[in-house]
């Protein structure tokens, strides 16, 4: 009951923030410079034409109305069409996002698994060979210029040794053919393999030594010495006292990534030219496609959003202290 | 035979500028059923005691020489698999609970089973979860309160708390380090009358570590006070606080006001902290004591005894001058 209630709180509180960016976004987008209309370089348009276009895009109207036609559409569930595709913005935009989602839920919590296993046994072990190995590795990881480790990966696994795919998300003859669920699903994961690692090798450093320190703190806690006072195990130590409380940074720090995943992700899923939102967010910003930039936005909006909401009650459930 | 028997105990931390020797020869034994009480000033060595006896001296220290004799067993020889399954068992330890002693995210019932589980593995989860309320009524919890967290607790019922963890598996030896520093006088009472009443009614020895006399006075029988890693004086509680011999126990209750003594407070002065890396010989007391001997400073005092329980390391001539003054 008391959850639910906090939840419905939340709930209201995120929707007035979404409809706040929502109007931000809007006149933020009219106010950048160019137009989609220039971007449509064809000599035969005439001044008649162009003007057509402009009306048949509702940008002959003022921002205001605009604005209103554009808030009540987005009620009827109509984000606009988009400038370039000519087809629905939600059409493309439903296309495009379960391959994101695939790809950076994956990653994401695979390497947060990853990290926080990893530092909890670095910091244990704090000063030996394993540590440094996981400390030096993590740093390195946490420092990568992402588009250089991209094309790396790519290179060597893909053009050198051509083990993986170059691109894409599934191989065409598939696609078309009556193949079973099961192969398609592999195919999927054989061409996700390469930005995946990617992926995972950028969170993990970061995971890592966040957990490191963490864990570092809570193990001087007089609590770690209560536990071993009582006798027991030093896994137990570990595990139950020590890993729970040092996890929480964390979790803080996979629902802040989870949401920037959409964006920062742009850069690894245009070298590997994964279908998904980010690739679609840099076009539709260069081409000045409001429409489609704006459902872009967000939805990235939406999921940070959500990703807080979720983390604030991961929170309470983890640490008891907590309330709301 | 002593339930408890330490001899000749040195414990040092090896530190940057050499060992510091924390803890330095010293001697002493505690009967089934007693309370022993260590006092003295903070960095005199009385947590390391608590510390060794546990086996949770930190990774740079270690135990120099001596032994330790405990119920037929030399601790001083234990590994790490034998430590913990005596750890918690056989001796147990309450902790100041001001010092987020309980872990903030595990339930206070789930941290006492637990002891219970780890030294009975056979027990039933019914069984232990009987034997968990049972100690909580003894320590006064309501049951209620079982299935709290930590923060949800007062200071005196997470102190409380910790006195049940620490009596779970029925230990025959408690050591309490400080287990009333930074609670307010009235739950300070009720603490240690609890402490008392367990004592008495489980027949368990108890070490009671302070640097609050009156606590430990009001607690212990037999008192030990230490200085600069020594146990200087050691006597039953009438004979140190009544008629202290040692310059240092001396200093110490003078420092300690009273309301009676109100007109001539005269609050000894202590100049200067002994170094425990450099000195080896001499008594350590001796840059800040009134005898101003010159034997004091290279000649290491021996045990004067001035009853049969009653000890104090110094050289007689200067306990009796001082005596005669």
């Amino acid at each position: 009951m008391k959850t639910k209630k906090i939840i419905f709180n939340k709930l209201i509180e995120i929707t007035i923030l979404f409809f706040i960016i929502l109007t931000v976004l809007f006149f933020l987008f009219r106010a950048a410079p160019g137009d989609p209309v220039s971007r449509m370089v064809d000599p035969t348009l005439t001044p008649e034409d162009i003007q057509l276009l402009i009306a048949q895009m509702g940008l002959d109207e003022p921002a205001w109305k605009q604005y209103i036609i554009y808030i009540k559409n987005f009620f009827s569930g109509n984000l606009g069409h988009s400038f370039h595709y000519g087809e629905p913005v939600s059409n493309i935009i439903l296309d495009r996002m379960p391959c994101t989602i695939l790809l950076f839920t994956t990653s994401t919590l695979l390497a947060a698994f990853a990290g926080v296993f990893l530092g909890k046994i670095a910091a244990w072990k704090k000063g030996s060979a394993i540590d440094n190995v996981l400390s030096i590795g993590a740093l390195l990881c946490h420092t990568l210029f992402i588009p250089w480790f991209a094309l790396l990966v790519l290179w060597a696994f893909a053009y050198k040794l051509g083990w993986f795919p170059l691109g894409g998300i599934i191989s065409p003859e598939l696609w078309i053919n009556d193949t079973s669920f099961f192969i398609k699903m592999l195919d999927v994961l054989h061409h996700m393999f390469l930005p995946l690692l990617t992926l995972f090798f950028i969170h993990l450093g970061s995971y890592l030594l966040l957990m490191r320190s963490s864990m570092l703190g809570v193990l001087k806690e007089e609590y770690i010495i209560t536990a071993r006072a009582k006798g027991l195990s030093d896994k137990v130590i570990r595990n139950k006292h020590a890993a729970r409380n040092a996890a929480l940074p964390v979790i803080t720090s996979v629902g802040l990534s989870l949401a920037f995943s959409i964006n920062g992700g742009a850069l690894t899923e245009q070298i590997f030219t994964w279908p998904g939102i980010g690739r679609e967010l840099i076009f539709a910003v260069s081409n000045n496609d409001y429409p489609l930039a704006q459902a872009c936005f967000l939805l990235i909006t939406a999921v940070v959003l959500i990703a807080n909401l979720i983390v604030d009650l991961l929170y309470a459930y983890m640490d008891p202290r907590i309330s709301y | 035979m002593a339930l408890l028997k330490v001899e000749n105990l040195s414990v040092g931390y090896k530190s940057k500028k050499g060992m510091v020797n924390a803890v330095n020869n010293i001697s002493f034994s505690i009967e089934q059923g007693r309370s022993l009480g260590f006092v003295g000033e903070s960095g005199c060595g009385k947590t390391t005691i608590g510390m060794t006896l546990m086996g949770l001296l930190p990774e740079n220290a270690s135990i120099l020489k001596g032994d330790i004799i405990f119920n037929g067993n030399n601790l001083a020889s234990f590994n790490d698999e034998k430590w913990r399954a005596f750890r918690g068992k056989e001796i147990s330890m309450i902790f100041q609970a001001a010092m987020n002693a309980l872990n903030p995210v595990i339930r206070v019932d789930e941290q006492i089973a637990e002891v219970i589980q780890i030294h009975n593995p056979a027990m039933s989860k019914s069984d232990v979860s009987n034997q968990v309320k049972k100690i909580f009524s003894l320590v006064e919890i309501p049951e209620d309160r079982l299935r709290d967290f930590p923060h949800q607790y007062s200071g005196g019922m997470k102190q409380r708390a910790i006195i049940a963890m620490a009596l779970a598996c029925a230990p025959k030896l408690i050591i309490a380090d400080e287990p009333t520093t930074a609670l307010d006088v009235i739950v300070q009472d009720q603490i240690l009358k609890e402490i008392k009443k367990i004592q008495k009614a489980l027949n368990t020895s108890v070490i009671f570590i302070s640097h609050d006399i009156a606590v430990v006075a009001d607690v212990c029988k037999d008192i030990c006070v230490m200085y600069g890693g020594h146990i200087v004086e050691k006597g039953t509680r009438e004979e140190v606080f009544k008629s202290p011999r040692h310059p240092y126990t001396k200093t110490l209750l003078g420092s300690y006001l009273t309301l009676d003594s109100y007109e001539d407070i005269n609050v000894p002065e202590i100049r200067e902290a002994p170094d425990l890396i450099t000195m080896t010989g001499g008594c350590r007391f001796s840059a800040n004591c009134n005898c101003k001997s010159q034997k004091c400073q290279c000649q290491t005092p021996e045990w004067v005894n001035l009853s049969s329980t009653h000890q104090a390391l110094c050289f007689e001539e200067l306990l009796n001058k001082d005596k005669n003054d």
